[in-house]
């Protein structure tokens, strides 16, 4: 565990305020922080297995819409819409780091005022456009390389196992694109799911894993048939003698395949 | 010829991807579009790749033929009459369960739809037509369609695809009409400039009164006013008076039908016959200027017929790409940085550098236009640094008004240093103490170059890569 805080705090003096992997928790703890003086505290989201350092004084803390409420309206309200993503997003990195750097950066930013995303070449500001840049990109690839198929009720299942908790990001694109399909996306790494039914809309779901989707419904009859069309266009497109695999790979990484059948095989 | 339409339709799909798969474009860009509300798709402005094929090239479209049956013979193609091979066509029908299918799998983004000519261009015009008529208004199909317009097909058949379709392109081919002649004896310069321009009358219609193409011949010719003398190298023939045809309109936005909204690309063969890089970005730069293409692509062209009065590649691998590759770069250069061709290349230097890219050949010739200060600089002038491409310029622009800049705050803002620093200074001074003077900068960036473009081109091709090793005397 890492008793050195990534700004050069001394973490002897510091004030540690833990909290879960979620917007909201991390939010809470960043008002509640706040209160405490910026000067002598920092944020850290709890891991599952952590030990205890003796050096630092945690304070254990668990989300509280309306604290994280006022956190958010006052981003959106004092600073811009546009920061307010940049944080959300980087909120769903992988970091370990994130809830430190995040709380590093609206310090920064309510004294500096809404310019504050132009300054592009500062640390605080830089390492939170790395994180939300990271989380847009890995959704980017997700909107690409997941894979829907047709459960035997009809909806439309698809997996991801991203390293940034990205699912939530992907709604909104497929609930326009198949307006009137009934589709799941599942995070397998996350248990999160987004459900969403046809013409009506989507929810978050916590909790669901792979074994309870593969309970819920068998694929269609039609559906090993469409995935060799597809394995089938997908090999006949190539051109063989410009094969070039390491191209390919650095396109489309192999750990964005684990669910794409065609391009597994390959 | 064989027909044989009882085929499966994986084997009609093996044969018609397989034909299909030497055209260049698979882009699915140049239009944001939300649902339509009665069926699936929509479409984003960027584009989405879904796949990279074992080749390393983006798979975003269904990418097929309609048929590879054709009454043609080009000598380039595969599909040539002349050749022996099973022929095969889809039915509309087919066609559309495969787009819905794998789009609902999330595939794909579209259907890019071509075809060899069946009987007549009219006839496979209208089969294509009917295609896309059949998954706008049935299946309601609202994600991407690019469409092939046929050569010499009717001008009523290539405006009534456009109202279904997203983008439109018909190939040009080669880019002389000599080569055309040699190459292509059934298509002419008339055949394939005629519907171009048909398509690009249609988008400025339907940009200017959102309606009809009814009045398309009394609409003045809006390049012809622009002042600057565009070297048109085509001979455009007249184009034949077409009545006006009564489109049925796909409105994807009810309110709204849209011509083409993507745009209209085009494609050339390169290497197919000898014309020089010089000639070929000209050619590229007119069509942009007087056809208003949203792109144009280059084919490496690859010798899949052994044909003996075409160039012979022994080893199979066809035209190198990285001359495909210095082109989209040019290509580039002139439709973001705006470069002109004969900024690039001229007469007496015809061909682009294989040791550097257009645009550090280009700065290179222009030292005395180096080093920029990155505190001052405008746009455009940022925009000419080799490694400064547009996301760094406005980066630059935008930082800079909070703070000066240092390079090591250029880096913490994602701008790769490593060939801009023999071109910049940050307040006066450069990242090193470096003398501009070409020679050494062509050794440090061309060293660079090397290993970008061995990865490039992969293992395979290492021998032609020689080419670039240290030891050889640059220019
Ligand atoms: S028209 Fe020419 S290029 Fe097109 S399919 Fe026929 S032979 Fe090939």
């Amino acid at each position: 565990m890492n008793t050195n805080c990534p700004n050069g705090h001394d973490s002897r003096n510091t004030t540690v305020y833990m909290c879960d992997d979620s917007i909201d928790s991390i939010f809470t703890a960043i008002y509640l922080a706040w209160a405490d003086g910026t000067s002598r505290t920092d944020v850290r989201v709890r891991k599952p297995y952590e030990t205890l350092s003796f050096l630092e004084s945690r304070v254990e803390t668990s989300a509280d819409a309306e604290l994280a409420d006022k956190v958010a309206s006052s981003i959106r309200r004092k600073l811009s819409e546009d920061v307010y993503g940049q944080v959300c997003y980087a909120c769903l990195s992988d970091c370990p780091d994130k809830a430190s750097y995040v709380y590093r950066f609206l310090i920064k930013a309510f004294r500096t005022g809404r310019t504050i995303l132009n300054a592009l070449q500062d640390t605080d500001v830089h390492n939170i456009f790395k994180l939300a840049r990271s989380v847009a990109n890995e959704a980017h690839h997700y909107l690409e390389f997941i894979r829907f198929e047709e459960l035997a009720n009809g909806v439309l299942a698809g997996r991801i196992a991203p390293k940034n908790n990205v699912a939530c990001l992907l709604a909104e694109h497929f609930s326009d694109r198949l307006h009137n399909e009934n589709w799941l996306i599942l995070d397998t790494r996350r248990n999160f799911a987004v459900l969403h039914s046809a013409c009506q809309g989507h929810i978050f779901a916590d909790g669901i894993t792979e074994a309870q989707l593969e309970r819920f419904s068998p694929v269609s009859q039609q559906e090993d048939a469409f995935q060799s069309l597809w394995k089938c266009f997908f090999d006949s497109i190539a051109i063989e003698t410009r094969k070039n695999t390491a191209l390919q790979r650095n396109n489309m990484p192999l750990h964005y395949r684990r669910y794409m059948n065609a391009e597994n095989q390959s | 010829m064989v027909v044989q339409n009882e085929l499966s339709l994986m084997d009609k799909l093996r044969i018609l991807s397989d034909s299909a798969k030497y055209d260049a474009a698979c882009t699915s860009s140049g239009i944001t579009r939300k649902n339509n509300g009665r069926g699936i798709g929509n479409s984003l402005a960027w584009g989405i790749c879904h796949s990279f094929s074992a080749d390393g090239r983006c798979i975003s479209l269904l990418k097929i033929l309609m048929s590879n049956e054709c009454i043609f013979n080009c000598r380039y193609c595969i599909n040539r009459s002349s050749n022996d091979l099973i022929r095969t066509s889809f039915t509309p029908e087919e066609i559309c369960t495969l787009t819905m299918e794998f789009y609902r799998r999330n595939y794909i983004e579209g259907l890019f739809l071509s075809s060899g000519i069946m009987h007549s261009p009219d006839h496979t015009m209208q089969l294509m037509l009917e295609t896309v008529m059949l998954l706008r208004t049935r299946f309601h199909f609202g994600g991407y369609i690019h469409l092939k317009g046929i050569p010499g097909a009717s001008g009523d058949l290539i405006e009534a695809a456009g109202w279904y379709a997203d983008r439109m392109s018909v190939n040009l081919e080669l880019p002389t009409a000599e080569g055309l002649r040699q190459l292509a004896p059934n298509k002419s310069r008339k055949t394939i400039l005629g519907p171009m321009r048909l398509i690009q009358r249609g988008i400025q219609n339907n940009a200017r009164t959102g309606l009809t193409l009814n009045s398309t011949d009394a609409l003045p010719d809006r390049q012809s006013a622009v002042s600057r003398p565009a070297a048109d190298p085509f001979s455009e023939g007249s184009l034949s008076r077409h009545s006006s045809f009564p489109a049925k309109r796909y409105n994807a936005d009810l309110s709204k039908p849209s011509f083409v909204p993507a745009g209209q690309s085009t494609q050339m063969i390169i290497g197919a016959t000898d014309e020089s890089d010089y000639h070929i970005v000209s050619v590229a730069e007119a069509l942009y200027r007087n056809y208003g293409l949203k792109r144009v692509f280059y084919s490496a062209f690859v010798n899949v017929n052994h044909d003996s009065s075409l160039p012979q590649q022994p080893d199979g691998k066809g035209v190198p790409l990285l001359r495909e590759h210095r082109l989209y770069q040019a290509d580039w250069l002139m439709r973001y940085y705006g470069f002109e061709s004969r900024e690039l290349l001229s007469e007496s230097s015809p061909y682009f550098n294989v040791l550097l890219d257009p645009k550090c050949d280009w700065a290179l010739r222009h030292l005395d236009q180096f080093p920029v200060e990155v505190n001052k600089a405008d746009y455009y002038t940022l925009l000419r640094v080799p490694g400064i491409g547009v996301r760094s310029a406005r980066r630059i622009i935008q930082a800079r008004r909070m703070a000066r800049l240092d390079f090591d705050g250029l880096k913490k803002m994602g701008v790769v240093l490593k060939r801009a620093i023999y071109f910049i200074t940050c307040c006066g001074k450069p990242m090193y103490p470096i003398k501009l003077d070409a020679d050494s900068i062509t050794n440090a960036l061309a060293g660079e170059e090397r290993r970008r473009t061995f990865e490039l081109e992969d293992h395979g091709s290492y021998k032609q890569l020689s080419l670039f090793d240290d030891r050889m005397p640059l220019a």
